[in-house]
């Protein structure tokens, strides 16, 4: 069976927490073991998906970074037999999905050690996993460092404007250096117009892979902080991103 | 360990054992064979390097013990007279695993060992080894000092994966480990009783306290220690004699001090 490692990036406001919402609401349904890692430092995708986040991974790195600090050799020996433990304390399961939210960095500095050993803890949780669906505000090297290699597909959420594909073109030139994606594209959100595809496809190198319309259900469902994940699976949103999902074989075509 | 030691953990154990067969009947007493080569075969269940190291999601589970939110101790205790210990006995206080299927439990583990020969330098490796646990079919084992926390997978669990089943794996990995140990015997508790497993944690810190002592002795002394020393302009929670970055705050010390003098000379020309 193929593994899926999906990053989803695109700057504030372009409604990238809202499509990983739906991709998470259509991919739950497939019987597969499903992870969705939570890279927004603000937790934006944790509170859409209603998840109560207890303890993150930067939590855990900190407290890598401040037994290696200390040198204490029995705090150190009790950290190296309990890592696993630790590591599997930050995965929320729940019914269709899992979550492992990143969190905000304790400490400024690069402590690519501490990366290192807390990427091989999480080596065998999400080797567990079918799709690894991950939002990443934070920058494609923070997930490299610290949660996985090798992702499949790079997806870039953009507005339908000039400057969205700009500042899409941007976010793909600073992703490339850190992932080797066997596919890179754009996902158009908020499209009120579809007769302005082909103008911007003609103003961007970038593979339009699809766009999802402007969704008056997902603006009412937030305005009442209601989980997307309650969204009928007839919306709009939700079938227009099904289709690009099966273009993208994600998901099977019928 | 010693004559020195305020109780004597096992026969304390026992006494907990002997307390709740009066009150309860949700009690079982299994007896297993004392040799290695019989504890193997008796084992339904793949147990050994062959079996790979796995990771069980909650979906895949068929039980799970002591998770993070619920009670969980684990500790050793040690004589050095080995007929203190009944060899092979597993006591299981509480629900086993075939009957509570789909179910979180907690969890207690309390291994009992006897042996003449067994020294002071081996209670921490024999207390660690319960993190080695890993190569069980079909059982997931997390640790930190203290606490477990497992998962059943479904398979096993269908086929009937016990507390017996993990009472003779563990009793093959101690005796295999350390050829000190003369005697084994487990007590397993689920119960759902906070009470219980406070008397055992109690019990447990009473047994360890010498190891304790010595251990947060040290630690506590180093932290402080680490508190006084550290830099209120520094964001590392360690002090500079720890740091690594030291070199490069030296060099940058360096720097500031050159600038200083830089600027002090072009004001004064």
């Amino acid at each position: 069976m193929n593994k899926w490692i999906i990053a989803v990036m695109g700057k504030g406001g372009t409604g990238k927490t809202a499509i990983i919402a739906l991709m998470t609401k259509i991919l739950m349904q497939q019987q597969k073991k499903l992870l969705i890692v939570d890279a927004d430092p603000a937790l934006g995708l944790a509170n859409v998906l209603g998840i109560q986040v207890n303890r993150t991974l930067e939590d855990l790195r900190h407290e890598i970074i401040k037994v290696g600090g200390r040198g204490i050799e029995d705090e150190k020996e009790e950290l190296v037999l309990s890592l696993d433990y630790k590591a599997m304390e930050l995965l929320t399961e729940q019914l269709g999905f899992s979550t492992l939210i990143m969190g905000q960095p304790h400490t400024s500095g690069c402590f690519c050690p501490a990366n290192t050993l807390l990427r091989s803890a999480l080596k065998p949780l999400t080797k567990a996993f079918d799709i690894i669906l991950i939002d990443c505000e934070a920058g494609l090297e923070q997930i490299n460092r610290k949660v996985v290699e090798n992702i499949n597909f790079l997806l870039i959420i953009s507005d339908p404007t000039v400057r969205g594909l700009q500042t899409a073109a941007a976010i793909q030139e600073m992703a490339k250096k850190f992932t080797k994606a066997s596919r890179i594209g754009l996902i158009l959100n908020k499209v009120s117009d579809p007769s302005i595809i082909d103008t911007l496809r003609s103003k961007t190198d970038l593979e339009i892979i699809g766009n999802i319309p402007l969704d008056p259900q997902i603006t009412e469902f937030d305005l009442i902080g209601r989980s997307l994940l309650e969204l009928p699976a007839n919306s709009i949103s939700i079938n227009a991103l099904t289709t690009i999902l099966k273009r993208l074989s994600i998901l099977k075509k019928e | 360990m010693t004559s020195s030691e305020p109780i004597n953990g096992i026969a304390a154990i026992h006494a907990f054992i002997k307390v709740k067969k009066k009150i309860t009947e949700n009690i079982n007493v299994f007896a297993c064979p004392s040799s290695i080569n019989k504890l193997r075969q008796s084992l339904d269940f793949k147990f050994g390097d062959e079996v790979e190291t796995i990771f069980l999601l909650k979906e895949d589970v068929f039980i799970e013990l002591g998770p993070p939110q619920y009670e969980s101790v684990s500790y050793i205790v040690i004589t050095r007279n080995p007929e203190e210990v009944q060899d092979g006995r597993i006591t299981v206080l509480g629900p086993d695993i075939p009957e509570s299927e789909g179910k979180q439990l907690n969890f207690g583990q309390i291994l009992l060992f006897g042996g003449a020969q067994i020294k002071d330098e081996e209670y921490k490796e024999m207390e660690r080894a319960i993190f080695h646990l890993k190569n069980l079919e079909g059982f997931m084992i997390r640790a930190v000092p203290n606490k477990l926390w497992s998962r059943v997978s479904k398979n096993v669990g269908q086929r009937g994966f016990s507390l017996e089943t993990l009472g003779k794996a563990l009793m093959i990995m101690y005796k295999e480990q350390f050829s000190s140990i003369e005697t084994m015997e487990i007590l397993f508790i689920t119960t759902d009783s906070p009470q219980d497993f406070l008397e055992l944690k109690v019990l447990g810190s009473e047994v360890r306290k010498h190891y304790i002592q010595k251990y947060s002795a040290t630690l506590k002394a180093k932290l402080t220690e680490l508190v006084e020393k550290q830099r209120d302009d520094c964001d590392y929670p360690w002090t500079c004699d720890e740091c690594d970055y030291n070199a490069v705050c030296d060099e940058v010390r360096d720097i500031v001090e050159k600038v200083k003098a830089y600027r002090e000379k072009t004001n004064s020309s």
